[in-house]
């Protein structure tokens, strides 16, 4: 065999074998499904083969494996939007979109989509459109208790529980809770009752651990509460000094004489009912999570 | 020279008035429709403090989750009303006096628990007169009982504040 014969021979070897060792390596990361991007990658290459089933399929089997950030969780409702539209159950399309339109208001489809994908999805906003509420979270501090409060606003029954990071400003440690999901839920922090605000890493997950809320970070928490809660309203600063121009032409005239003492009069029984029994008249409403 | 009389006159006694008379808007800020919906009855207490006495607030809150009725030291109070009468026609508390007061609110259901409590501590004597956009607010917090009546319990979406007060019925309570 002629030397230049053998050494191509080797190289067709050795590139071949380095070949196989390259897609067992990507079958078992495809395969192994303790990882979290495993799924979703098989869905993504199942979508982009247009094999619809197995894109529902796999992007369904993403979704229970939980552990998903809302961007994840964004595209695998969109993957089951379109690939349940593609397989006729328009129903189940629109279930898939409202619930990514629930974590991301702002989410679209690929404007390229057939009327026939594309029609659920705007079913899906036509919903959250016609609703005043949406899925939503606000945090208050309730100083009086001690405690954070939980306020969820849940339309379409996503979430599962809320997991709260808290602690005092100026501290490093976070104190780590987890509640079921209510409308209201309450979580204790100690020293809170003394504290001027909480700092806070809030997490509502679904029911396979995926985050569909999240507010602040652990470099970056939110904040709730004020260290001031004196807010001094601003005087009105108009204190009338120059009146006129015209320098003592307005001395002389009585109409000034007159307006001054008035004024005066006014302000001093007007001070004397204001420090002997004045009196304020309350008008009471209500008002919803201002 | 009659007109000038009549000018000052007048002058005179819209300095008296301004003097006398003070509104002030308040709004009990429930935390969502729900709280809202399940609340039956609202009653807003103003109980004087004396100066230094504002964090005092905190633990009015707390007594008010358990107190039965009244709280101790109340000047002024609305009394159990409608929640539905605050929110559509809203409820006056006539001449409240001047100085540094507690302003307490419980929020309960049809069996008398108390699911609501809040307070704020405002000074009506020395702050300026209120402008039409200053309002006094109190947020209610729900309470322990709040929390074990209706824990898992999810508040029907279809209910909000006008379903609740024109005739939602059951469902919205």
């Amino acid at each position: 065999m002629p030397m230049k014969t053998l050494h191509a021979a080797i190289a067709r070897a050795l590139f071949a074998s380095l070949r196989v060792a390259a897609l067992c390596v990507a079958s078992i990361c495809v395969a192994s499904p303790a990882s979290a991007q495993s799924a979703l990658a098989d869905a993504e290459s199942a979508y982009q083969d247009i094999d619809f089933e197995r894109t529902r399929e796999r992007a369904n089997a993403a979704l229970r494996e939980g552990g998903k950030s809302k961007r994840q969780l964004v595209r695998i409702y969109e993957l089951l939007g379109i690939s349940a539209a593609a397989s006729g159950d328009a129903q189940a399309s629109r279930d898939a979109y409202v619930r990514m339109l629930a974590i991301d208001p702002e989410a679209q489809v690929d404007s390229d989509l057939s009327p026939r994908f594309r029609e659920p999805f705007m079913e899906a906003r036509g919903y959250w459109s016609s609703r005043s509420d949406q899925l939503d979270v606000e945090v208050r501090f309730d100083r009086a208790r001690g405690a954070l409060r939980v306020l969820l606003s849940d339309p379409v029954g996503m979430a599962n529980q809320t997991k709260l990071m808290s602690r005092l400003p100026g501290t490093i440690e976070f104190a780590e809770a987890t509640r079921p999901a209510n409308d209201s839920v309450r979580f204790d922090v100690s020293g809170a009752a003394d504290a001027g605000a909480i700092e806070y890493v809030l997490r509502v997950e679904d029911e396979y651990g995926n985050t569909i809320i999240e507010r602040g970070t652990e470099e970056e928490p939110n904040r709730v509460g004020q260290l001031s809660g004196a807010v001094s309203s601003g005087s009105g600063g108009n204190n009338g000094g120059g009146e006129e121009d015209g320098g003592g032409s307005v001395l002389k005239s009585p109409w000034f004489w007159v307006v001054t003492g008035v004024v005066l009069a006014g302000a001093g029984v007007g001070a004397y009912f204001l420090t002997q029994d004045a009196s304020t008249d309350l008008s009471i409403t209500t008002t919803i999570g201002q | 020279m009659r007109r000038t009389r009549s000018a000052a006159l007048t002058s005179f006694i819209l300095v008296l008035l301004s003097g006398c008379a003070q509104e002030l808007g308040v709004e009990l800020d429930f935390p969502n429709v729900a709280t809202f919906g399940r609340s039956s009855t609202v009653n807003v207490m103003v109980i004087p403090l004396a100066e230094g006495e504002e964090r005092q607030c905190a633990s009015l809150a707390q007594e008010a989750e358990f107190a039965i009725g009244t709280l101790p030291d109340t000047v002024e109070e609305t009394g159990a009303r409608e929640v539905c009468e605050f929110s559509q026609f809203g409820i006056n508390l006539k001449a409240v006096p001047s100085g540094l007061a507690a302003f307490v609110a419980v929020a309960r259901d049809e069996s008398s628990d108390v699911l609501l409590t809040g307070c704020t501590v405002r000074d009506l004597g020395t702050e300026e007169s209120p402008g039409d956009e200053d309002v006094l607010q109190i947020s209610l917090f729900p309470t322990e009982a709040y929390d074990t009546k209706f824990e898992g319990m999810t508040y029907p979406a279809s209910c909000d504040v006008e379903r609740r007060c024109t005739g939602g019925g059951a469902t919205c309570r």
